[in-house]
């Protein structure tokens, strides 16, 4: 083998003898190159993507998709501070408007102990719980003061998709290392390849934490490298093994658990998923979702957990509301005693308290005001309780 | 992806052996060093799918059976039926999948997750997070499992006891992208005192660098040449067309041999010294040379369970010899007519080399013009199959028209 000769070659030229102690040498440099490295090279910070719809109280701290540092929580400042975690039913979409509900939620607190409101949105499209879960690994780090964590009623019970985005495992390992409760969901999906860039992100942040915008800066240097044109010609069909690799785990396993004709609507798709998720009651998410509980507990930051509510007219239908009866009932069970004077959460959901909207599909409404209102509600409620004093009144 | 990344695959196995190689070391029973490295191996299969796992674990178990048959009635003179069938039975995953890959991807994601499931609905879940996965590894996990089947018969080993056989199948550093280990590679230090060796340590970790510089660097660097393939979206000119052959070439070898390498290395830590899979092929002048130094674990098993016993050592079927072992070994990639013609153009290659040499043969010391000439026209003769490995029978014609 090479190194074998070179080993040979070192030997025989420089005296250079393999021992214990040359490996411990070798290790150490190697670790101190790496420190040295992350302090000499200068940080690339990630940018993130919300300028749309980002304002001067709340904006989405979540960094491009695979960047593995996740989220970039804004610095602790004078401002009393929301963590808002949650996926795509956090978002209003209408014709006309589109907002986040925690923004328009933030707008109405107004001010919290004289001091104005911030929010941090943990927002990501397609968010699963154990995506949550890194979420609020991230979140909790920059010891927000209070936390908000929106549970999505077609998956936060679901075993078909626990988990969707695996880049932001790194932001659930540092979350699992304590207590040893935390380490039947980290032992499920993390892997120890996600550790290790942890650790090595940890000793090295420029170098190694940064390597999602290294990687994209040398990607974007050495993609030219040919001697062939790009023409635009047509692109030939995708086989059928290459669709199937286009496919997201969640499509294929819904598919197959659900199948439905090609012109069924989302909603009724969407209310597949939910009847799934009674089928499933899975003890892995149950796991998860008190592991949020625990998290928050164990921070001690005030949180409010809410399941969002579905579309009024789905609801209406006697197997939607057998599914949401069933759903109440299984969250009420798995959270039984993880709530107290800081933490509140009711499995009943928001869904018989928002006034109707409108709705894309079973859970995207288009206008957020009327959960917003329920939600500011609750907020103003829960802080009052737990001694702030939150200016309810703004608009 | 399909076909799973390395990349992951060789992270885990490198964090993983911060904990595993003391253990390794640090325990005084065989038994138990056979049983982490099962352990580990199968771990790395669970965090690529739980389903993989499972079905390795079914394929290893059935494979651990199957040679327990191949010692039954060895010394009748009809024993090869049993052993040709048994031969067969280990393939039958492996053509089906690449008889009929869109069916049977399909039901190997659905099929094994569902058996997943069935055990431990909690491991479905995790399950169902992962990608959906060709039968990943299998095909060097059938040359294995044929080559300690044939070993097991003929007497080169005795038959495997289980734990044994889950180390051997399950041995870590192989699982993903090869090389094609024999059981004989692992076999006495499976059973031997491990004792921690540093040279063996920082072997394998240059060993390792050398395969992450070709993988991340080099491979890296050339990895737009896979487009040249791409008939539809890249044009140039016939001088563009070689050129971006030429890198395709380095790609291919750079990243093939490079996983090789970390694998090796990886292996040679635990103090297992696997044989090497490359060895400067492009830089052969002869296509024996060539094939007894590009992919050679697949070239040493097709040697010896199809070349010897097909008479290659013996002139009359010698050229029959390497027409089988070519088949086997082009075969191995993909069951495709265009590698029907991978197999029968080399053959033609090695048999045409063969049948000059034995009519001219070549002085033992040649000049360094002649040796570039003869490596150069043996490297443009590769080049020129490698459309066989990547194109489909119908855009053949368009590619080859392309290059003049």
């Amino acid at each position: 083998m090479l190194a074998d000769r070179f080993l040979d070659t070192l030997r025989d030229r420089f005296g250079f003898v393999v021992t214990r102690w040359a490996i411990v040498r070798i290790a150490a440099f190697a670790v101190l190159t790496l420190v040295v490295a992350g302090i000499v090279v200068e940080p690339r910070p990630g940018e993130r993507d919300d300028a749309a719809l980002a304002t001067s109280q709340t904006r989405n701290v979540a960094l491009p998709f695979g960047d593995p540092r996740g989220f970039d929580p804004t610095a602790k400042g004078d401002h009393f501070t929301i963590a808002w975690i949650g996926g795509s039913e956090t978002m209003a979409v209408g014709p006309r408007t589109r907002a986040y509900i925690a923004g328009l939620v933030t707008e109405r607190l107004g001010t919290v102990d004289g001091r104005p409101v911030s929010t941090d949105l943990y927002y990501l499209d397609a968010i699963r719980l154990v995506d949550e879960v890194a979420a609020l690994s991230s979140a909790l780090s920059s010891k927000p003061d209070l936390v908000v964590i929106s549970l999505n009623p077609v998956w936060v019970l679901n075993d078909l998709a626990l988990q969707q985005w695996g880049y932001l495992d790194g932001a659930l390992a540092r979350g699992s290392v304590w207590p040893p409760s935390r380490w039947a969901v980290a032992a499920s999906v993390l892997s120890p390849g996600d550790v290790g860039w942890r650790v090595l992100a940890a000793a090295s942040p420029s170098l190694v934490g940064d390597r999602f915008v290294w990687g994209l800066d040398a990607s974007e240097t050495t993609a030219g490298l040919s001697f062939l044109d790009v023409v635009a010609g047509e692109k030939p069909p995708t086989t059928e093994l290459g669709a199937l690799a286009a496919r997201r785990p969640v499509d294929f396993w819904f598919s197959r658990f659900t199948p439905s004709n090609p012109g069924t609507d989302l909603a009724e798709k969407q209310l597949g998923i939910l009847e799934r998720q009674m089928a499933s009651r899975s003890s892995i998410n149950a796991v998860a979702v008190r592991q949020m509980f625990e998290m928050v507990r164990t921070a001690g930051a005030d949180a409010y957990f809410y399941v969002h509510p579905i579309d009024p007219t789905v609801y209406a239908q006697p197997d939607a509301r057998r599914y949401i009866a069933e759903l109440r009932a299984e969250l009420a069970r798995v959270t039984a005693g993880q709530t107290s004077g800081t933490i509140a959460f009711d499995p009943q959901g928001l869904q018989d308290r928002v006034a109707p909207s409108e709705y894309r599909d079973i859970v995207h409404v288009r206008d957020g005001r009327n959960e917003a209102a329920v939600l500011t509600t609750d907020l103003c409620a829960l802080l009052r309780s737990t001694g702030h004093r939150p200016d309810c009144e703004a608009p | 992806m399909l076909d799973g990344d390395p990349f992951h695959y060789f992270s885990d196995l490198l964090v993983l052996m911060v904990v595993v190689v003391p253990v390794y070391f640090l325990l005084p029973w065989a038994p138990a060093r056979q049983l982490v490295l099962c352990l580990t191996g199968a771990y790395l299969l669970f965090l690529i799918a739980p389903r993989l796992l499972a079905f390795y674990v079914v394929f290893w178990l059935v494979v651990y059976l199957l040679q327990l048959a191949a010692t039954l009635w060895r010394d009748r003179p009809s024993s090869w039926v049993l052993t040709t069938l048994l031969v067969l039975l280990t393939l039958t995953p492996l053509v089906v999948w690449k008889l009929r890959p869109e069916w049977s991807v399909v039901e190997f994601n659905v099929g094994m997750n569902g058996f997943v499931d069935w055990l431990s609905p909690w491991t479905g879940a995790i399950d169902r997070v992962r990608d959906l996965i060709l039968p990943i590894g299998l095909s060097f996990a059938t040359f294995r499992a044929i080559d300690q089947i044939v070993k097991v018969r003929l007497e080169i080993v005795p038959a495997l006891r289980p734990l044994h056989q889950l180390a051997y199948g399950f041995f870590p550093t192989v699982l993903v992208i090869g090389p094609v280990i024999e059981y004989t590679e692992v076999s006495d230090r499976l059973d031997e005192t491990a004792r921690w060796d540093p040279r063996d340590t920082l072997s394998g970790v240059l060993t390792i660098g050398i395969g992450a510089i070709k993988v991340f660097v080099l491979a890296y660097l050339l990895r737009g040449s896979q487009d040249v393939f791409a008939l539809s979206t890249r044009s140039g000119s016939p001088a563009d067309y070689w050129l971006e052959l030429v890198m395709f070439a380095f790609y291919f070898y750079f990243n093939f041999s490079g996983f090789s390498d970390m694998a090796i290395g990886s292996a040679r830590i635990l103090g297992f010294r696997l044989a090497p899979n490359f060895n400067n092929p492009y830089l052969k002048t002869n296509p024996q040379a060539f094939w007894n130094s590009w992919h050679m674990s697949v070239t040493r098993f097709a040697q010896r369970n199809v070349f010897v016993p097909m008479g290659g050592m013996r002139a009359r079927t010698q050229y029959v010899a390497i027409i089988a072992t070519m088949m086997v070994i082009a075969l191995w990639h993909d069951l495709t007519i265009p590698l029907v013609i991978f197999g029968l153009y080399h053959s033609a290659g090695l048999i045409g080399h063969r049948w000059w040499v034995t009519r001219h043969p070549v002085p033992e010391h040649r000049g360094l013009v002649r040796r570039a000439g003869a490596n150069v026209l043996l490297f443009v003769y590769y080049l020129l199959s490698l459309p066989l490995l990547m194109l489909d029978l119908g855009a053949l014609p368009e590619f080859y028209g392309r290059l003049w």
